[in-house]
């Protein structure tokens, strides 16, 4: 069987034209764009598909244009194929993505997050206080020495990101950059400045992860679906209370990406499907380690291709989560902290019974629960919880939870306000 | 068009440094050139010359030598010349 890692792409996977292919087929993409254009006020879509490049490319459009892109083809993935992974990780900005696909922050936070996060690398990027290249061709230990030797003269960059053992990511002062990279070019090395970009994953981020962290703590994080691979520490990542933290200390560290492939191979993965507008990260999975297949699902050829090797597993689809099987796993899952027992045998247990009913009978015909059982199975669920006592906060996360898992963000959005529904309930 | 060449071969001294380039001289046979340098060249040429380079220009010969480039830049420039005579017509 396959072992499955998801990659989500960062800043420089963004072009004119980006998931247009996606959006014209998949109502699912119509809906995600349409959620984020309503959470930004203007018309990321259209910036996506027309451009022009320029504008897109300012890092207040392109971060949650790359955001949204990823999470649109996750959720298209999802619906048409929907075999879970069993890691998922994303490449600097692409983390974002990673964390939103695992569930862990939610899509419009994401969205309103990234452009302003992007707001704020556009302001470090124009102060000109540091500067980032892309190093190729030459070995990652040569460019450590190389850091360390220009650190003792005191001078201010590091490598910011670990991509392949060929190719890494300086960062740090402007004219030391510089100076790095024609150090680095003697021994063959080729440096590619990205010119409008902040200097990402080193101590000169300190400012900005201050101000980031402030925004992230604001925001309310939700259970991981799939554990997420850190770009920190290349380590799995699984608790809500720790990704506001992480991720404003992500700004200042490097990016582990060649220990985050090395993960994937020792934990035996054997394919990994991009998530992103275009393919950028299948070839350094290649670079990295061998005897791991990497395909973008973004793109249509590669599409075919994931589509043919996971037909050889259609035992696996059956497993797929609905709102009804959900339903009835967080019944049972969540505290009971109402002793009355007549109230709870009245409320709660005949209400599961009924969840379990809808269940029966579709389990007896073979077929998917109408839009309508899925809402009678909510409601059930939500006076199941009420009589638990479960905590508004709790019922929150966990709605937002099973509509995540069964990709029914836009049919069913109108549970995920407790206070809707309550009001919707009593009437 | 000596104008636009000085801010084109500044720009370019930032990604091939130490390399004095020459007017008719093929970037892309220079060696490494990744999508990352493309799609700055692209964005540059957005901004500093106030066009748009949709995806019929998007063909590597555009972009080969600086000279192609500045043809480049005329021949938008013109079309949008042309274009906007018509509508202020």
């Amino acid at each position: 069987m396959e072992k499955m890692a998801f990659l989500f792409p960062g800043q420089g996977s963004h072009f004119v034209g980006m998931s247009k292919g996606l959006y014209d087929q998949y109502t699912i993409v119509k809906q995600t764009f349409e959620e984020a254009n309503d959470v930004l006020g203007y018309d990321l879509a259209k910036l996506c598909f027309e451009g022009s490049l320029a504008e897109l490319s300012k890092a207040k459009n392109a971060q949650p244009a790359i955001l949204v892109s990823s999470v649109a083809s996750f959720r298209v993935y999802m619906q048409e194929l929907g075999i879970v992974p069993q890691f998922l990780a994303g490449h600097s900005l692409g983390e974002y993505a990673a964390f939103t696909c695992a569930g862990a922050i939610r899509f419009a936070d994401a969205v309103k997050l990234l452009h302003e996060r992007g707001k704020m690398t556009d302001e470090v990027a124009v102060s000109g206080v540091g500067a980032m290249s892309i190093i190729d061709g030459v070995e990652r230990k040569l460019v450590m020495d190389e850091c360390k030797a220009m650190e003792q003269e005191g001078r201010q960059v590091w490598v910011s990101c670990y991509n392949t053992p060929n190719q890494t990511a300086i960062s740090g002062e402007s004219d030391a950059v510089m100076e790095l990279e024609d150090r680095l070019a003697n021994h063959g090395g080729l440096a590619t400045p990205l010119l409008a970009s902040a200097p990402f994953h080193c101590s000169f981020m300190q400012p900005m992860a201050d101000q980031l962290l402030d925004k992230l703590s604001g925001l309310e994080y939700g259970f991981f679906k799939y554990p997420v691979i850190t770009n920190r520490n290349a380590e799995p990542m699984a608790h809500s209370e720790k990704v506001a933290q992480n991720l404003a200390l992500h700004l200042t560290s490097p990016v582990q990406w060649e220990r985050t492939m090395q993960y994937f191979k020792h934990k035996g993965v054997t394919l990994t499907v991009e998530m992103g507008p275009k393919n950028v990260l299948t070839n350094m999975v290649k670079a990295n380690v061998d005897g791991i297949e990497a395909l973008c699902y973004g793109t249509k050829e590669d599409r075919k291709k994931i589509e043919q090797i996971l037909a050889a597993y259609p035992g696996l689809r059956k497993h797929i989560p609905t709102i009804i099987t959900r339903s009835l796993a967080v019944a049972v899952a969540t505290l009971n902290q109402n002793w009355d027992n007549e109230e709870y045998q009245e409320k709660v247990v005949k209400s599961y019974r009924k969840i379990q009913e809808i269940q029966d009978r579709l389990e007896e015909t073979g077929e998917k629960p109408t839009l309508e059982q899925m809402r009678t199975a909510l409601d059930l669920l939500k006076i199941i919880l009420d009589t638990k006592k479960v905590s508004v906060e709790e019922q929150t996360r966990w709605f937002h939870q099973i509509i995540d898992e069964t990709g029914m963000y836009y049919e069913l959005s109108d549970y995920l306000a407790p206070s809707r529904l309550a009001e919707k309930i009593s009437r | 068009m000596e104008e636009m060449k000085v801010k084109i071969k500044k720009f370019l001294s930032r990604f091939f440094r130490k390399h004095e380039l020459g007017d008719d001289e093929d970037i892309f046979a220079l060696g490494f050139v990744n999508s990352l340098f493309a799609m700055q060249l692209v964005m540059f040429l957005e901004k500093e010359f106030a066009l748009t380079i949709d995806s019929r220009d998007m063909d590597l010969d555009n972009f080969r030598t600086i000279n192609r480039m500045v043809s480049l830049i005329q021949e938008k420039a013109a079309v949008d010349q042309q274009s906007s005579q018509v509508s202020g017509g």
